[in-house]
């Protein structure tokens, strides 16, 4: 991929140019290339501005490490009170018995930078229009600048009757909550997969992040039960409240057309309203308000999300349009800096855009985000443009999987030329198996 | 260009979570070609390339399943071409320790002393 400008989201991070990195990479060798930091090659900017993190996720720690190298004297408070980082595009693997959960549990303290004041706290109130935010312990904390990276909030109380303890007992599982949940939903997994029988899973209408992995549950399942020798006394059917089961049509139309070949079925205006745990029976609704009950052995339950309270309630949601709902940050989607108040940023999952809840979106959006930040503090106008990169490994049964590169039109947008998205096979999987993690860790650490 | 970034940032991580193993393996490899550095022959670099091309194979075989996939996970040419990719590195490495080895190995005996 030729990317000579840095105008492109595709450009090695801060216009690091080809003809620079091949210098070092040939002068000063490999392992001196990857040691100095990308962000450190480049001018660094003089500032004792006060930028403020607001989680510290995948895109809030991505974001503390790009802006220390890029920033000379400036000041960064990043506020999260976790000490575990959770490695959570592993969860489905951790879910369906391929990696064990030790793999996706790391520690915030190994990635963020010792110059940032790392406050143990959760951000519970945002105010922008007095620059500050306060904690859950009462601290009032004021920014120059403020990044927004907290995530989702998953909606449970939505869904009567479900309890996030009970997952792994009565068949009941979820991918979502924690990797303990996704460690727990491998042992109902495993032992569903001997006896087979019903199998529910199910899709909420609203924004989710990993938007494929309950297309991956579903697929491994199915494998799983296959490799079992039950497939034949079981049924595996996928409640969508979507009115389909992806966002991008070309995908959507692809998984439906396997699912069909697998023998599982799909329903797609069906709204989990309540699971009973102890009896198995799910109540679904349909958007004419007509309720049904479907009992089962096995059910995925995936969970209604919007933002977290703190953003919900605040000026900074959007206010109204389709996001609003949600009370998702309201950022423009070109440059991830919000519409009304300048000085505001956003990365990751609490993004009001129309498409991204991914790791891969943090990855060439951190990049973006932090170049516009300090063009901001020099005086510059942002220039860089996101095009809304995301990026599901989409895995169809245990050793194959798709790599699907879409961007916020749904267009197919593969890295390299001659990869064929829709074609299930060993890289996808080798990628997503091997090489998907240490990526991350490259990305967390702001090199990538 | 990113793509080649990435990738090589991909290979310095998947080395760092590996802890000293690596750089071990590196040491005692090193600690190989030194040890047999007087011995080293390009008569014996065909017979490397053979042990080489068995590791190859071997790899070949090998690699899908121990990632969990299978031969028929390949579906198109680019796995095709990321697992002959993956199997030549192996032979490669093959290659790189059986030169040394098959030279310190093979390498001609000092004529015996005589006394008559």
């Amino acid at each position: 991929m030729t990317t000579d400008s840095t105008e492109t989201p595709e450009a090695p991070p801060d216009g690091l140019s080809r003809r620079r990195m091949l210098s070092q990479l040939a002068g000063a060798g490999l392992a001196g290339a990857l040691a100095s930091h990308p962000d450190a090659r480049a001018a660094r900017v003089a500032s004792k501005a006060h930028i403020v993190i607001a989680g510290g996720g995948l895109g809030g720690i991505a974001m503390a490490n790009r802006l220390t190298h890029m920033l000379d004297g400036a000041h960064i408070t990043l506020i999260d009170a976790k000490e575990v980082h959770n490695y959570q595009p592993g969860y489905t693997l951790v879910a369906t018995g391929i990696w064990p959960v030790e793999k996706v549990i790391d520690r915030n303290a190994d990635f963020i930078p010792a110059s940032v004041d790392w406050v143990k706290d959760m951000v519970v109130e945002f105010d922008p229009a007095a620059n500050t935010v306060r904690t859950a312990g009462g601290q009032r904390i004021r920014y120059d600048y403020l990044v927004v990276a907290i995530g989702t909030h998953q909606d449970w109380s939505l869904i009567e009757g479900m309890d996030l303890k009970a997952i792994g007992s009565n068949g009941l599982t979820s991918v979502y909550p924690s990797a303990e949940a996704a460690a727990a939903t491998w042992s109902a997994m495993n032992r569903f997969r001997y006896q087979g029988g019903q199998a529910v899973m199910t899709l909420p209408a609203t924004p989710l992040k990993c938007a494929g992995a309950p297309l991956k549950m579903t697929f491994m399942l199915r494998d799983r039960l296959a490799k079992a020798g039950t497939l034949d006394k079981s049924n595996v059917t996928f409640y969508s409240a979507l009115g389909n089961v992806f966002g991008v049509k070309t995908v959507n139309d692809n998984v439906l057309s396997r699912w069909k070949d697998l023998g599982i079925g799909v329903e797609t205006t069906q709204k989990l309203k309540a699971v009973d745990i102890g009896a198995r029976r799910a109540t679904f609704v349909t958007p004419e308000g007509l309720t049904s009950e479907v009992p089962y052995d096995f059910i995925h339950v995936v969970p209604p999300m919007r933002a977290p309270d703190a953003l919900k309630q605040s000026d900074l949601a959007w206010k109204e349009g389709p996001m609003a709902a949600g009370g998702w940050l309201e950022v423009d989607k070109s440059t991830l800096r919000h519409r009304r108040y300048p000085n505001v940023f956003g990365v990751g999952d609490s993004n009001g855009t129309p498409r991204g809840k991914t790791a891969a979106t943090v990855k060439k959006s951190v990049p973006i985000v932090a170049q516009h930040l300090v063009d901001v503090i020099a005086g510059r106008e942002p220039g860089l443009a996101f095009d809304g990169y995301t990026s599901c490994p989409l895995i169809v049964h245990e050793g194959a999987a798709m790599l699907i590169e879409f961007d916020y039109d749904g267009k197919l947008t593969p890295s390299l030329p001659m990869l064929q998205p829709l074609q299930a096979g060993f890289f996808g999987w080798l990628l997503k198996y091997r090489m998907l993690k240490p990526a991350y860790i490259a990305v967390l650490k702001g090199r990538v | 260009m990113y793509e080649i970034w990435l990738m090589l940032n991909i290979v310095v991580e998947i080395a760092w979570s590996y802890g000293p193993l690596i750089p071990v393996c590196l040491a005692a490899w090193i600690g190989l070609m030194w040890m047999a550095r007087r011995d080293l022959r390009l008569s014996r670099v065909p017979q490397a390339l053979i042990l080489g091309g068995v590791t190859t194979v071997l790899a070949f075989f090998a690699l899908p399943g121990i990632n969990l996939s299978s031969l028929s996970d390949m579906g198109y040419w680019v796995d095709w071409f990321n697992l002959a990719g993956w199997s030549l590195t192996a032979g490669a490495m093959g290659t790189a320790v059986a030169y040394p080895l098959l030279c310190r190995l093979q390498r001609p005996m000092p004529p015996s002393a005589s006394t008559g």
